[in-house]
């Protein structure tokens, strides 16, 4: 039954961890960079504005639709295309009147149309979602802290909340370079992945915990290598079977999920990679600047 | 099989059915959110006009009012709920057109009929770039417009100067363009008893309306002293219409005509009907998914489901062989948990929410290969097939229990913060772990304990 078994090919992960070390440094650095320079791309649930995603029974192009918006003064809405009849349109509009406008507009100009969906968030609403989402952002990072603390010894955790923190800034770095939304749902995803990219750095830090009392034979690097040998199927394995389904999604699951499910792909890739490299590797370079436990 | 096994496929037996009992046949059964199903989400915000402050008994009377309105247009299963102090959420499932709720619930529908003073002249339609035979042209036309646009502004703006230090006189715009200088209010849409739709002698749609005794007397003086003036009548500060006054009206009935559709009409008559809101409204948000919208999401969520459950499946089975069997059944009966669940507690399943379903089936087999991984281990160390179960059961416990509690963590706290959909996704995600924790420890425990124990397999 059993076809395969990592844990035969012994990988010297840790002679490699300055490369990773230089690898993660510049991920972060980017998209620091990212996040300074270009910024991230709130939805309407934070921003505030109008959203419309319009069906027309006709082919349209995103031109037309421009310069008829253009003619009521919204040319500098946003308008993106999914086919030729699926239109979304985005927009900083206030007022009640700039819904009937813009749809008035529209079907005078290009023709019939369904309405798909509407998504209009006031800025009094903008703003409590904002604070909802730091809130829950802080409360949610709160607890995973302390349940950690109560979970690892004190520089396990440290290594795990480094490697979480790595995680979450080449996330919105990611969103950044995309330029994808970042809505309601994106910071669910985030807590979600948050929660979930823990486990695989408990399973690889409760391995490297196991396995302690081999620290004066091995040292700290050799030790730490056969940890993540040791653990490196389930580790690989449980982050596959959680990306199939996530890759279903972004593939098939319609725009809503697919871009929930974006979020969950950068977040369990570079959340395995942290917990095996940058978790790991802090323990053991921890370990051979001040040899303690 | 010893009778702890007994007890624990007994167990796993009785969960089965009562979940297959509670889920099947599912179609229904299952609570679909606004996003799905397609609908209205809107959240009012009461705001004080002069006179009509925000009190309890203002909102309650708002509530009262929006009320009788949504049952009168027939809409089924709305919802409609006080949230804080001073909003109103209101849910309107399967509205085909919310163009047309939103008119319904947000317009305060206060109707005046007033004295007309005098009125501005009338904008000119604006020039449409097909009409015209050049790019020079049309742009001549459209500064004249502009022009003319200008001197009516100019002209209303004067107006609203004019009328400032006097409050029996007010400036309302027309409902095409231009503004009416109006006096004082004859009668107001309190006094009316009924309000229907109707058709004028070209057939368009109109609203005729009926008066109490009070508004017949007020309205048969204000025609009189009109007969060949205009009256204005006036739904929210815009004049729908001014019609001439061709004689006296003493019946206590009236007609509006205006440029309505039917359905507009109908909507206007329904207000009417149900009263104006005691308070002003603004939409503080608005979420319209259309029916069509929702069905697609539910089509591609459920294909995203059963291709990702394949996947799985078939990883497990490959990777895992007999294991991944147990594997991949006990993944089944933790959607079908998971799907028992949803419906006995009533739980509204939303966008965001098949998103979490759809993760839990990638989680559900975390456990299982947590446990497995252990087994093997376990196993090379010398021990017998059903001493290694054992203990990778028990040694993969607590990291699944870590894992799961992370997961249950930041999905409490997006149940706490979040509104609606995401709130739908914290509770397929703590259901979906839940189950997953079950079927990981006890349902795939029970599988392998027959398995092996009838197989006498050796190896892993």
């Amino acid at each position: 039954m059993v076809t395969f078994d990592a844990s035969k090919f012994n990988l010297p992960f840790m002679k490699y961890r300055k490369i990773a070390y230089a690898i993660s440094l510049t991920a972060i650095l980017l998209s620091i960079g990212l996040l300074v320079v270009k910024g991230l791309n709130p939805s309407v649930d934070f921003t505030g504005g109008l959203v419309f995603q319009i069906r027309f029974e006709q082919p349209v192009e995103v031109v037309n639709v421009r310069s008829s918006l253009s003619e009521v003064g919204f040319g500098q809405a946003t308008i993106q295309a999914y086919d030729d009849h699926d239109i979304l349109i985005r927009l900083q509009a206030e007022d009640e009147e700039a819904r009937k406008v813009v749809l008035d507009t529209l079907k005078q100009s290009l023709g019939d149309f369904t309405v798909q969906k509407i998504d209009k968030v006031g800025p009094v609403v903008g703003k409590e979602l904002r604070q909802q989402a730091l809130i829950s952002l802080v409360l949610a990072l709160a607890g995973i802290l302390l349940y950690m603390a109560f979970r690892f010894r004190f520089r396990f955790g440290v290594a795990a909340v480094l490697s979480l923190v790595h995680d979450s800034i080449i996330m919105l770095g990611m969103y950044s370079l995309t330029g994808k939304e970042i809505s309601v749902t994106f910071i669910a995803a985030v807590l979600t992945v948050i929660g979930y990219s823990l486990n695989d750095s408990i399973v690889v830090l409760d391995r490297v915990r196991e396995n302690w009392s081999q620290i004066r034979g091995k040292g700290p690097l050799e030790l730490v290598d056969n940890s993540i040998n040791q653990t490196l199927s389930r580790t690989v394995n449980t982050s596959v079977t959680t990306l199939l389904p996530v890759l279903a999604m972004y593939f098939f699951g319609g725009e809503v999920i697919s871009n929930f499910a974006f979020a969950f792909i950068i977040g369990i890739v570079v959340g395995t990679y942290s917990s095996v490299y940058i978790a790991s590797a802090i323990v053991a370079d921890w370990y051979l600047r001040s040899p303690k436990y | 099989m010893l009778k702890r096994d007994k007890w624990r496929l007994m167990l796993v037996v009785a969960v089965i059915i009562v979940a297959v009992a509670v889920a099947f046949p599912i179609k229904g059964k299952v609570r679909l959110g606004l996003d799905l199903r397609g609908g209205v989400h809107i959240v009012l915000q009461a705001k004080e006009t002069p006179g009509n402050p925000v009190t309890p008994d203002s909102i309650d009377r708002l509530l009262a009012v929006l009320r009788s309105r949504i049952d009168q247009y027939g809409i089924s299963e709305p919802v409609i709920q006080k949230q804080g102090d001073d909003r109103v959420a209101i849910d309107l499932p399967g509205v085909d057109d919310p163009e047309a709720a939103l008119d319904l619930i947000g317009r305060t529908a206060v109707l005046e009929f007033k004295q007309v003073l005098g009125a501005s002249p009338a904008v000119p339609p604006a020039p449409i770039r097909s009409n015209y035979d050049s790019d020079a042209q049309f742009a001549e036309y459209q500064e004249r417009w502009e022009q003319a646009k200008a001197d009516v502004d100019t002209y209303i703006t004067e107006m609203e100067e004019a009328v400032k230090s006097n409050p029996d006189m007010s400036v309302a715009k027309g409902a095409e363009s231009g503004a009416y200088l109006l006096g004082r209010t004859y009668v107001s849409g309190k006094d009316l008893t009924k309000a229907d739709t109707t058709f004028d002698q070209f057939g368009k749609a109109a609203v005729s309306l009926k008066f109490n005794t009070d508004g017949a007397k007020l309205f048969d003086e204000a025609t009189a002293a009109n007969v060949g003036k205009q009256i204005a009548i006036v739904l929210d500060d815009v004049v729908i219409s001014a019609p001439v006054v061709q004689q006296r009206i003493s019946g206590g009935e009236a007609q509006i005509t205006g440029r309505f559709t039917t359905a507009e009409a109908n909507r206007l008559a329904i207000m009417l009907r149900a009263g104006a809101l005691p308070v002003g409204v603004e939409i503080l948000e608005n979420r319209s998914v259309g029916p069509s919208l929702g069905a697609d999401s539910i089509n591609a969520g459920v294909r995203a489901g059963l291709i990702g459950t394949a996947l799985v499946v078939i990883f497990m089975l490959v990777y895992y062989g007999m294991l991944g069997v147990a594997a991949d059944l006990a993944l089944c009966v933790a959607m079908l948990l998971v799907m028992a669940c949803l419906i006995a507690l009533k739980s509204t399943l939303t966008l965001p929410g098949i998103g979490g379903i759809i993760l839990t089936i990638g989680m559900a087999v975390d456990g299982n290969i947590l446990i497995y991984e252990r087994m093997k281990e376990e196993h090379k160390s010398g021990k017998t097939i059903m001493a290694a179960l054992d203990a990778g059961f028990k040694k993969a416990l607590v990291v699944i229990l870590d894992s799961n509690i992370t997961t249950l963590i930041a999905a409490a706290v997006l149940f706490y913060f979040g509104s609606g959909p995401i709130r739908g996704f914290a509770v397929t995600l703590s259901i979906g772990v839940v189950a997953s924790v079950f079927c990981n420890v006890i349902v795939t425990k029970t599988l392998l304990g027959i398995i092996l124990a009838n197989r006498k397999a050796q190896a892993l």
